[in-house]
């Protein structure tokens, strides 16, 4: 848990949002936290997992405010022109890691990576109810 | 209950398809669909339960085809191969009721567009080729050719 307050307090504590708006620092920052949630996860350690789910919504919220789009612009292409752009970056970098974390995690943390995916990107309508009703 | 074509790649979840963001959400498409693939067929470890595979199933069909056709009408059909497969591997591992749903889904696909059947048909050549492969390089280490 120390260690965890000494992340939070790395992470939060400057008022410099521009740390953390590059896309690269924030994929990055996403799938060590997925990454260590899972673990935590596995590991039967809820409070730490609660912790670090914080430290994750910490990082969307600075993510979405101080997101540098000449950077996602230098490496994607692709133009941020409004906050829904920012947030629909932020949705992929968030995915992106899940993905990466989904590759390299243990069997047991598989799963809660998925159910991440499924989170963000799989809202309420269920196709596959409707198609075999 | 039947769907349109309309009606099913419009029920997509969460997704708001941006114009503006059209390449880094293909590659995001691209590489959860690969890392999906890569957990459906885990090279050490049990293999993925029904459930996983039931969320899997989720994930393709309200989601990654979905954006996979509205991102890429034309050009890099990246997303979509690998759309097809992961749709594959899915009918190969799940149970009947998923393979019926899936089924459904790929005869909307044909009944629609050239370019998903482009897409599936680019699918089966990358499997049938890793097949090829596969098959010649036990042919050569049987013959001791190279």
């Amino acid at each position: 848990m120390r260690m965890l307050g000494a992340l939070y307090t790395c992470l939060f504590s400057s008022s410099d949002p521009s740390r953390t708006g590059s896309v690269t620092i924030l994929q990055t920052l996403f799938q060590v936290l997925f990454s260590l949630q899972g673990s935590l996860l596995a590991e039967g350690d809820l409070e730490g997992a609660s912790y670090v789910l914080e430290l994750i919504n910490g990082v969307k919220k600075i993510g979405c405010e101080g997101l540098n789009a000449s950077l996602v612009m230098q490496q994607y292409g692709d133009q941020i022109r409004s906050e829904a752009d920012a947030q629909g970056v932020l949705d992929c970098l968030i995915i992106m890691a899940l993905a990466a974390c989904m590759e390299n995690a243990l069997d047991g943390e598989r799963r809660y990576m998925l159910n991440n995916v499924m989170a963000v990107k799989v809202g309420t309508n269920c196709i596959f109810l409707a198609c075999v009703k | 209950m039947t769907y349109s074509q309309d009606d099913w790649f419009g029920a997509a979840g969460s997704s708001h398809y941006l114009p503006s963001l059209v390449r880094i959400e293909t590659l995001c498409v691209t590489r959860c669909t690969r890392a999906l693939l890569t957990f459906l067929h885990p090279t050490d470890g049990p293999r993925p339960s029904a459930e996983d595979c039931y969320l899997v199933f989720k994930i393709l069909t309200e989601w990654s085809i979905p954006a996979a056709h509205t991102l890429a009408p034309d050009g890099s059909f990246d997303c979509k191969v690998m759309s097809a497969r992961l749709a594959i591997s899915i009918l190969c591992l799940s149970g009947k009721g998923t393979g019926e749903a899936i089924s459904s889904v790929i005869e909307n696909w044909y009944r629609d567009a050239g370019q998903w059947k482009a897409a599936f048909e680019a699918a089966i050549q990358i499997v049938v080729g890793t097949i090829i492969f596969m098959l010649l390089k036990l042919h050569c280490v049987s013959t001791g050719k190279r």
